[in-house]
């Protein structure tokens, strides 16, 4: 489904990505650690067809992205690191707003639900009002909206509570699972990579994370 | 479109208090300046009193020129309150004070001009001069008038004693003839251009607003900055509808309504202030500083460098029109003032200029986020 080869990226003089591969197949959850630095953000914008590769191919279905990013971009759901909704507006009105925007037509009931299914409950609170695990939960579920098959997370339990984590963790292999959707997602959580995640890649040359991979593993 | 319409909705449906204030504030803040102007300029006039010894025409005639000028409010005392007229200048009530002797008549009739008017003035006197100079012309209007007479009388007297004038007759001449060929009238001129004679307004209501309505603008699309730096942004990427587009969809429902209030605006200033302008200047106007806003919002990175920016460009505008007439003759090009929005607006043009400029920007940035990513 997903193919990247030998991709490079650069910023100025410093290498983020040196001929980066990897492939994988619909239903998957694959784990991106590293790190800071290492590339993990890069790679995902890559992915999610926000940023350009120095060098390198990437294909999406067979597909090759260079020339059907806009169309790739109807099949991609992406979670920004940072908690992408509007704070003034409720819940429910930021499902509305990007559900209007949105390639994919959804009732108001299904973007009920699809809260729900994400146990996000308060949908006429304000996002401003909403707890940091709620955000998250939210940032996720707006990225659901389109059905995308491939999804991509950056970080997307970082700084919340431990019980909103395992929460998202156990809706994503549910979903992965039921929808058969490829999910790549970056975290420094070797616990929770361990227990979402069906394969993991180490992204950089520090060696930390490599060896505590093998442990792991172990 | 609808689906764009109704999203734009719920994103800007919270703030439709404040957006409304900024959309009235224009129209409200002119009628507030131009009504305080109005007011103060009623208001004001230097209080002045004249000091009468006896009851004559002349002194009548004196005391109505005074009242008649725009800047004096003439206060009457008899010769006998003489002193408390002074005692009113000492405490500077009044900015000065005009003693007509008791011959005031007889002298003006006379023709004797020297030491005719006994004035008196403070160190705060700031119109002592101006209302010095308008006295001793009405003095002079008056013993001019007397010796034409004279004048006249004797020529009569020497050769025309067969066609015989009196004094009204060659009084009410001289009158006429000073009405017909408008002695006393200016004509000003504007950026070269000779005005239409019409009376000159105290202060343009379209002045006023165009100014307010140009910073008040930028600070309506405060929001067009806070979206553009929100992290939400990025979603726009995987929507049927981009960024931009969105935006300028909102540009052009935000353009319309404004457009409408300018309307209601013409309507109001025309009717209450009686003062009109182009209503196609007015449109360019209102394109070209939504336009202005809609770009600057969209490019700085916080509301507070948008206010920043948009107190500063006002500032620079109203500077650069006070010395707009020093800077075309100083070079001669008085296309420069061409290049100014407000007093295009003014001078009821269209500013194509401006318009092209913004044109052009808009499809730089419409052509550089269609081609971003990927």
């Amino acid at each position: 489904m997903l193919e990247v080869n030998s991709v490079n990226k650069s910023y100025g003089k410093r290498h983020v990505l040196d001929n980066f591969s990897m492939s994988a197949e619909q239903g998957e959850i694959i784990g991106l650690v590293g790190e800071n630095g290492a590339g993990k953000s890069t790679l995902l914008k890559i992915l999610a067809t926000l940023s350009k590769p120095d060098s390198g191919a990437l294909y999406l279905n067979g597909k090759p992205y260079k020339k059907y990013f806009k169309e790739h971009r109807k099949l991609i759901g992406y979670v920004p690191q940072d908690i992408a909704v509007w704070e003034d507006l409720t819940v429910i009105e930021n499902m509305k707003f990007f559900q209007k925007l949105s390639p994919a037509k959804k009732s108001v009931q299904e973007l009920k639900a699809l809260l729900n299914n994400i146990q996000l409950s308060r949908h006429d609170t304000k996002v401003s009002k909403l707890s940091g695990g709620m955000k998250r939960k939210l940032n996720l579920a707006i990225s659901l909206i389109n059905d995308p098959v491939f999804l991509l997370l950056d970080e997307p339990t970082a700084g919340i509570d431990l019980k909103s984590r395992i929460e998202i963790g156990e809706f994503l292999k549910t979903h992965a699972k039921n929808n058969d959707t490829l999910i790549i997602y970056t975290s420094h959580d070797m616990n929770e990579i361990k227990e979402v995640c069906d394969r993991v890649i180490v992204i950089g040359k520090d060696s930390f994370y490599r060896e505590l991979l093998a442990d792991y593993i172990k | 479109m609808m689906d764009m319409i109704y999203a734009r909705w719920l994103l800007i449906k919270r703030q439709l208090p404040k957006i409304l204030l900024w959309l009235i504030l224009p129209l409200l803040f002119t009628l507030a300046v131009i009504s305080v102007f109005n007011s103060t300029s009623e208001d004001f006039r230097v209080p002045s009193a004249v000091v009468v010894h006896e009851n004559s025409t002349e002194a009548d005639l004196f005391i109505e020129g005074l009242n008649s000028s725009e800047f004096m409010d003439v206060e009457v005392f008899d010769g006998e309150n003489s002193g408390a007229a002074l005692r009113e200048l000492e405490q500077y009530n009044l900015d000065s004070v005009f003693i007509l002797p008791e011959d005031f008549e007889e002298k003006i009739r006379g023709g004797q001009r020297r030491n005719l008017i006994e004035t008196y003035y403070t160190d705060r006197s700031i119109y002592y001069e101006p209302a010095k100079e308008l006295a001793a012309s009405l003095v002079q209007e008056r013993m001019g008038e007397y010796t034409t007479v004279d004048y006249v009388l004797e020529l009569q007297n020497d050769f025309l004693t067969e066609t015989p004038v009196n004094k009204e007759d060659i009084a009410a001449e001289r009158k006429r003839i000073e009405t017909d060929t408008n002695l006393v009238e200016q004509v000003f001129y504007f950026l070269g251009e000779p005005d239409n004679g019409e009376e000159t307004p105290g202060l343009n209501p379209w002045i006023v607003w165009a100014y307010i309505t140009f910073i008040v603008t930028i600070f309506t699309f405060d929001f067009v900055t806070r979206e553009t730096v929100s992290s939400a942004r990025i979603r726009f990427n995987f929507m049927k509808h981009s960024y931009t587009k969105f935006m300028l969809l909102t540009f052009v429902i935000m353009t319309t309504v404004m457009l409408i209030v300018d309307g209601i605006t013409y309507v109001v200033i025309k009717e209450t202030l009686e003062a009109d302008i182009s209503l196609l200047s007015l449109f360019m106007y209102r394109i070209i500083i939504n336009g202005t806003a809609f770009l600057l919002a969209s490019f700085v990175k916080s509301p507070v460098k948008l206010y920043q920016a948009a107190v500063a460009l006002t500032i620079a505008l109203l500077a650069l029109q006070l010395v707009m007439p020093v800077i075309v003759s100083l070079t001669g090009l008085s296309l420069i003032s061409s290049l100014h929005p407000v007093l295009m607006f003014l001078e009821n043009e269209l500013n194509i200029p401006w318009f092209i400029l913004i044109a052009v920007l808009m499809l730089i940035r419409i052509w550089r986020d269609n081609n971003a990513g990927g």
